[in-house]
C-alpha cells in the first residue's frame, strides 16, 4: 500500500468507521425511534383512546396525591401538559433508565387504566447510554468523536467525486460496487444532517469526554485515601414534603403571564419548589425557562432564564438535536435522515468485511467481526421489534413490567449476536445473515396482526395514525429484510 | 483506488526491515490521538481562564471548541506526509492551550 493522503485517510476511514460504526448503527437506529418517543408510548399503551377531551387546568389537582406519593419515595415527579403530539396529561418520573409515564384524562384528571410500559423513552435511553449509565454515555460520546473523524476522512476520500457520486446508484451492479453506491449516496445526500447530529450529539455529552477539571486532579481524587473523620458530621436533615400542594391552575396561569400563553409544558415537583417550565415545542431554542413557586402557599419564588450568546448557541444545538419543537413532517424527515445514517453505517461495515473476506476470511478476528456485524445490523432491529411484541404479549399484571420489556429486548439482541457469531465461526456467515433477516422480516410482518389482535377497541375508522404508522414502518422493514435475505 | 505516479512515496527502511504503512499508521494514529486529546483537554480547561466569566458559559464554550477541534486537528496531524510535522502541529496546539491554562491570570 502506498503512503498517500488518500490511502492514509482510507485506512483511517475504514478502521475507525468499522470499530465505531456498529455502535453508531445502534445509536442512529435508536435515535430514529426516539424522535417518535411520545407517539410510540401511545402505541405501547393502547388502552388509552386515540382521542380525548380538551384540557382543563383544574384536572391538574387530581394528579397531586400521586405526585405526593412519588416525592415521598424520593422520586422527582413531573407533569407533562397536553400538547398537539400527546392529548393526555401525564405524570412522569425517571426510574434510572427511562421516564415512566401514567396518563390522566386532561379534562377530569381521572387516571387512565393503562398497562405499565417502558414506553418510547426506552429508545431515548438506549440512544445515548446503551442502557449502561454514565459508562455507556461516555462510550457513545466517544463514538460520536469517532464519527466526526470518519466523516472528515470520508469527505477527503470522496472530495473529487462528491457531486458526481450523488447521482450514482447501481443496485444491479457487482455486489461490492452496489454496496459502495448505497454507502456513498446515503452518506453524501444526508451529510449535513449526519454532521449536525454527530457534532451536536457529541457536544451535548462532552462533559463525559472533556470535563472542565484536570485529569490529574480527578486521578488524585480517585486514589486519595479518605482520612477517618474524628467528628462525625451530622447528616443533612431531609427536606420535609408539604402536606398539601396549592392548586396548580393559578400557578400555570401566573407562569403563562411570564413565559407566554400556551407556552407551559412541564410542572416539576421538588420538596422546596414547584417549577413550571416552558414547553420544548415552543421553538428551536431548548431554553427550559421556568417560573418557580413555593409548594406551601404558591407564591412566585423566581423566574429563571439563562441569558447570553453562548447559552443560546448551546440551546439551539440541543433544540436541533432533540427535535422536540418540530412538526410531524420535520420529525419524519429526522426519522428518514437517521435511518439513512444507519444505512450508511450498515453498508460501510458490510463493505469493510467484503473487501477483506478474500484475504482474511479465515481469520478468527474476521469471523468475530462478521458475527458482531450480524448481531448489530440485524440484531438491534430484531430486539426493537421484540420489545413491541413483549409489550403486547406480557401479562398486564406482571410486576416490574417495564423492566421485563427491556429484558426481552436485550435477550433477543444477545441471542442474535451469539447466533450470528456461531454461524460466522462455523464458516457459514451467509446462513447467519439469511436466518436473522427472515426472523426480522417475520417479526415486522406479523406486528400488524398482533397490534390488531391485542389493541382494545380496535376500529378502522377512527384516527389510528400512531398505530398505523408504527405498523406500516414495521411492514416496510419486513419487506426490506425479506428482499435482502432473498438476494443474498 | 488510483494513485498518481508522482505522489508515490518510497517506504522507509528501519533497521534493514521494511514495515508496512498500515503498521506505521497505527502507531502514528495512537501518537496523534494522545497529542490531540491533550490539546482538546487543555482547551476545555483553559476556557475557564480565558473564556467568559460565567463558569457555565466558559465550560460550554471550551467544550464546543474542543469537540470541533478534535477531529480537525486529528485529520490535519494524521494527514501530513511527514509524521513529525503532524506531531509538531498537534503538539504546538497542545502547548499553546496548556500555556493558556498556566499563564492566564
Amino acid at each position: 500500500m502506498q503512503d498517500t493522503l488518500r490511502t492514509r485517510m482510507g485506512w483511517l476511514h475504514a478502521w475507525v468507521g468499522f470499530a465505531a460504526g456498529l455502535l453508531l448503527f445502534c445509536v442512529f437506529t435508536s435515535g430514529c425511534l426516539a424522535v417518535f418517543d411520545t407517539e410510540l408510548t401511545r402505541w405501547l399503551q393502547p388502552e388509552a383512546p386515540p382521542q380525548t377531551a380538551a384540557f382543563s387546568p383544574r384536572s391538574l389537582d387530581h394528579v397531586l396525591p400521586a405526585v405526593h406519593d412519588l416525592l415521598a419515595q424520593g422520586e422527582k415527579p413531573f407533569v407533562t401538559l397536553p400538547s398537539a403530539r400527546d392529548p393526555y396529561l401525564r405524570l412522569e418520573h425517571h426510574d434510572g433508565h427511562e421516564f415512566l409515564t401514567v396518563p390522566y384524562n386532561p379534562q377530569t384528571g381521572e387516571r387512565l387504566n393503562v398497562r405499565a410500559t417502558a414506553g418510547g423513552t426506552f429508545f431515548y435511553d438506549l440512544h445515548y447510554t446503551m442502557r449502561s449509565g454514565v459508562y455507556g454515555e461516555t462510550v457513545v460520546a466517544f463514538a460520536g468523536l469517532a464519527l466526526l473523524l470518519t466523516i472528515g476522512s470520508g469527505i477527503i476520500i470522496h472530495l473529487k467525486g462528491l457531486v458526481s457520486d450523488l447521482m450514482l446508484l447501481r443496485p444491479f451492479a457487482a455486489r461490492l460496487r452496489a454496496w459502495l453506491d448505497v454507502h456513498v449516496v446515503a452518506a453524501v445526500v444526508f451529510l449535513p444532517f449526519i454532521l449536525l447530529m454527530a457534532y451536536s450529539g457529541t457536544f451535548i455529552r462532552a462533559r463525559t469526554l472533556f470535563p472542565p477539571v484536570s485529569y490529574l486532579a480527578s486521578l488524585e481524587n480517585a486514589f486519595r485515601v479518605s482520612a477517618p473523620s474524628a467528628a462525625h458530621r451530622p447528616e443533612k436533615p431531609a427536606v420535609p414534603i408539604p402536606e398539601a400542594f396549592p392548586p396548580l391552575a393559578p400557578l400555570v396561569a401566573e407562569a403563562e403571564r411570564t413565559i407566554g400563553a400556551g407556552q407551559t409544558g412541564y410542572i416539576l415537583f421538588q420538596p422546596q419548589t414547584i417549577l413550571v417550565s416552558r414547553t420544548d415545542s415552543s421553538g428551536p431554542l431548548l431554553t427550559r425557562e421556568h417560573v418557580d413557586f413555593s409548594p406551601v402557599d404558591g407564591h412566585v419564588l423566581r423566574h429563571v432564564l439563562l441569558p447570553g450568546a453562548i447559552t443560546h448557541t448551546e440551546q439551539v444545538l440541543k433544540g436541533l438535536h432533540y427535535a422536540r419543537w418540530t412538526g410531524v413532517g420535520m420529525r419524519w424527515l429526522y426519522f428518514l435522515s437517521g435511518a439513512m445514517g444507519a444505512v450508511m453505517f450498515a453498508s460501510g461495515s458490510i463493505i469493510f468485511l467484503m473487501k477483506r473476506r478474500r484475504q482474511s476470511g479465515e481469520r478468527i478476528m474476521f469471523r468475530i467481526a462478521e458475527g458482531l456485524a450480524i448481531g448489530s445490523v440485524v440484531g438491534l432491529p430484531m430486539g426493537a421489534l421484540a420489545f413491541f411484541w413483549a409489550n403486547r404479549l406480557l401479562p398486564i399484571s406482571l410486576p416490574d413490567r417495564p423492566l421485563a420489556e427491556g429484558h426481552v429486548f436485550l435477550a433477543v439482541w444477545v441471542l442474535s449476536v451469539v447466533s450470528g457469531m456461531a454461524w460466522s465461526l462455523l464458516g457459514r456467515p451467509l446462513q447467519g445473515w439469511k436466518i436473522q433477516l427472515f426472523c426480522l422480516g417475520g417479526l415486522g410482518f406479523f406486528l400488524t396482526p398482533l397490534d390488531l389482535a391485542t389493541r382494545p377497541g380496535v376500529a378502522f375508522f377512527h384516527v389510528p395514525t400512531v398505530f398505523a404508522a408504527t405498523d406500516l414502518v414495521a411492514l416496510f422493514l419486513a419487506f426490506v429484510s425479506f428482499q435482502m435475505a432473498r438476494r443474498l | 483506488m488510483t494513485v498518481k505516479a508522482s505522489t508515490v512515496v518510497r517506504p522507509r527502511r528501519s533497521g534493514g526491515r521494511m514495515s508496512s504503512p498500515a503498521h506505521r499508521w497505527i502507531w502514528r494514529a495512537v501518537a496523534v490521538f494522545v497529542l490531540v486529546w491533550m490539546a482538546a483537554h487543555f482547551i476545555t480547561l483553559g476556557a475557564l481562564k480565558w473564556g467568559p466569566s460565567v463558569r457555565h458559559d466558559a465550560t460550554v464554550l471550551g467544550q464546543m471548541i474542543a469537540v470541533a477541534a478534535f477531529p480537525l486537528l486529528f485529520l490535519l496531524a494524521f494527514g501530513t506526509r511527514n509524521p513529525l510535522r503532524g506531531g509538531i502541529i498537534a503538539g504546538a496546539v497542545g502547548v499553546v492551550a496548556l500555556l493558556a491554562v498556566l499563564l492566564h491570570s
